[in-house]
């Protein structure tokens, strides 16, 4: 089942955000949402991980989804290394199985993090950090993928391979990504959708 | 009592540098000297002579079991509940407020009226136990609490987003960000312990405590035995302060990279 947003409002004070919205995403699908900034796009993705409520409308096709998400901060445990923060939302018996510490040390080589996984979150770079939250979300066992501007603050190199290994690892799984840059979004060669306003 | 900072790790400031320790020594010994009467004032000489006195006497160890057993007994007890309580606290409101009235109640009473309360309702063998207890659950369980209230908010968000279990949020997220609130608060509930126990064995005087030795120093004008124990329990505060911690650090290194 697709994702449906039927006549999406949300207001934060006298600001509205969403007014009577409605929108699709395909289920097995890649939808790339672009748009200047404060259109909206981080509020969709709060309001489709249930982290906000709207004031009127519904989601539909995502109840007792699991979801994974890079959000738009890292939101990584900072005294954790970085193989902990991957495996902390595995569910058990995943979370210690030797198909999952394979499939972990493959991820950090794709991504470019070799020798990063024993080392603190708080110990890495920026962009390190930004791969390491990437790989827990691609790694985690999900139905629906959100990703907030995911290659933010990488360099064209890296961003290339994280590309690809995002590419790789979603295809036929149904994501929904925020981006400001259209080479991430015909990168993920996905469906592009540009808002200018979702407010009506 | 205020809140402890869970910042473990600021430099500078209360370091003890040895030269110091020299200095205070030898004003302490020319101060003795002048006076010249050990009774008022021993020398440090006088005390380590003493020390070394005690240290071969089975009774010597015997003491520090004793009260180490007791003292410690109440600090651990404190911690578990401690901690234990403030994170029923921190989930629940109306455990917060039940819990309210009796920590501030403990932390506003003078030690002295507790020792005193205490002895009337148990024997001064357990004393320092209940008296090492009452020092330290408040420190914990403030500090436990405070540490729970200040999680950060987006990783729980987050967790909340992927759905992690009761059990994984509070390995991943809640200890390891609780901890250091935590190990700052056993860090002064250690020394707290052994102030309140020793003080509380005092008055008590069980047999064959520290407590005990101290009263008979004071009773007998012995004034280089009561420094002796004095220093014992310095050491052995320390010495339990650096284990604990060493323990807590390397429990807390290993729950990192799991």
């Amino acid at each position: 089942m697709p994702i449906q947003i039927r006549s999406l409002s949300k207001a934060f004070g006298d600001n509205q955000v969403f007014s009577e919205f409605s929108a699709d995403f395909p289920e097995g699908k890649t939808t790339c949402i672009m748009g200047p900034s404060g259109v909206g796009k981080t509020t969709l993705l709060r309001l489709l991980t249930g982290l906000e409520k709207p004031d009127q409308g519904e989601i539909l096709g995502i109840a007792g989804k699991r979801l994974s998400a890079v959000f738009q901060e890292d939101r990584l445990c900072e005294n954790l290394t970085a193989g902990a923060n991957v495996r902390m939302v595995q569910r058990q018996p995943a979370r210690r199985s030797r198909e999952f510490a394979r499939r972990m040390e493959e991820g950090f080589i794709s991504l470019g993090l070799e020798g990063c996984a024993g080392r603190k979150a708080s110990e890495l770079s920026g962009g390190m950090r930004r791969r390491t939250a990437l790989l827990r979300a691609l790694l985690a066992e999900y139905d629906i993928l959100l990703l907030d501007e995911p290659f933010k603050g990488l360099d064209a190199e890296t961003k290339k391979r994280a590309m690809d290994y995002t590419k790789k690892m979603c295809r036929g799984k149904t994501v929904i990504c925020v981006t400001h840059d259209q080479e991430e979004a015909l990168a993920l060669e996905g469906e592009i959708l540009h808002y200018t306003s979702m407010a009506g | 009592m205020t809140s402890i900072s869970a910042d473990k790790k600021k430099k500078g400031g209360g370091k003890i540098r040895l030269w110091a320790v020299l200095f205070w020594l030898l004003v302490w010994q020319g101060a003795s000297m002048a006076i010249g009467q050990e009774i008022l004032l021993v020398s440090p000489v006088s005390v380590i002579k003493k020390l070394f006195e005690l240290i071969p006497t089975g009774e010597f160890w015997s003491s520090i079991l004793f009260s180490a057993a007791r003292i410690l007994g109440g600090f651990l007890l404190a911690a578990g509940l401690g901690a234990l309580l403030a994170a029923l606290a921190a989930k629940s409101k109306r455990a917060e407020e039940l819990l309210a009235p009796a920590v501030l109640t403990i932390k506003a009473v003078p030690v002295a009226s507790f020792i005193i309360l205490v002895l009337i309702w148990i024997s001064s063998r357990n004393l320092s136990v209940c008296i090492s207890f009452l020092m330290v659950f408040p420190v914990i369980y403030t500090n436990t609490l405070n540490g729970i209230r200040r999680t950060d908010r987006e990783l729980l968000e987050m967790a909340g987003v992927f759905r992690m279990s009761s059990w994984a949020k509070l390995w991943y997220i809640y200890i390891p960000q609780v901890m250091p609130y935590f190990r700052a608060g056993c860090s002064v509930g250690l020394g707290l312990c052994w102030k309140a126990g020793t003080a509380a064995e005092v008055i008590g005087i069980p047999d064959h405590s520290i407590g005990e030795k101290l009263y008979n120093a004071k009773v007998y004008l012995n004034t280089s035995e009561l420094f002796a124990w004095t220093l014992v329990i310095v050491l052995a505060s320390l010495l339990f302060e650096k284990i604990f911690l060493a323990v807590l650090d390397g429990l807390t290194a290993k729950l990192e990279r799991m």
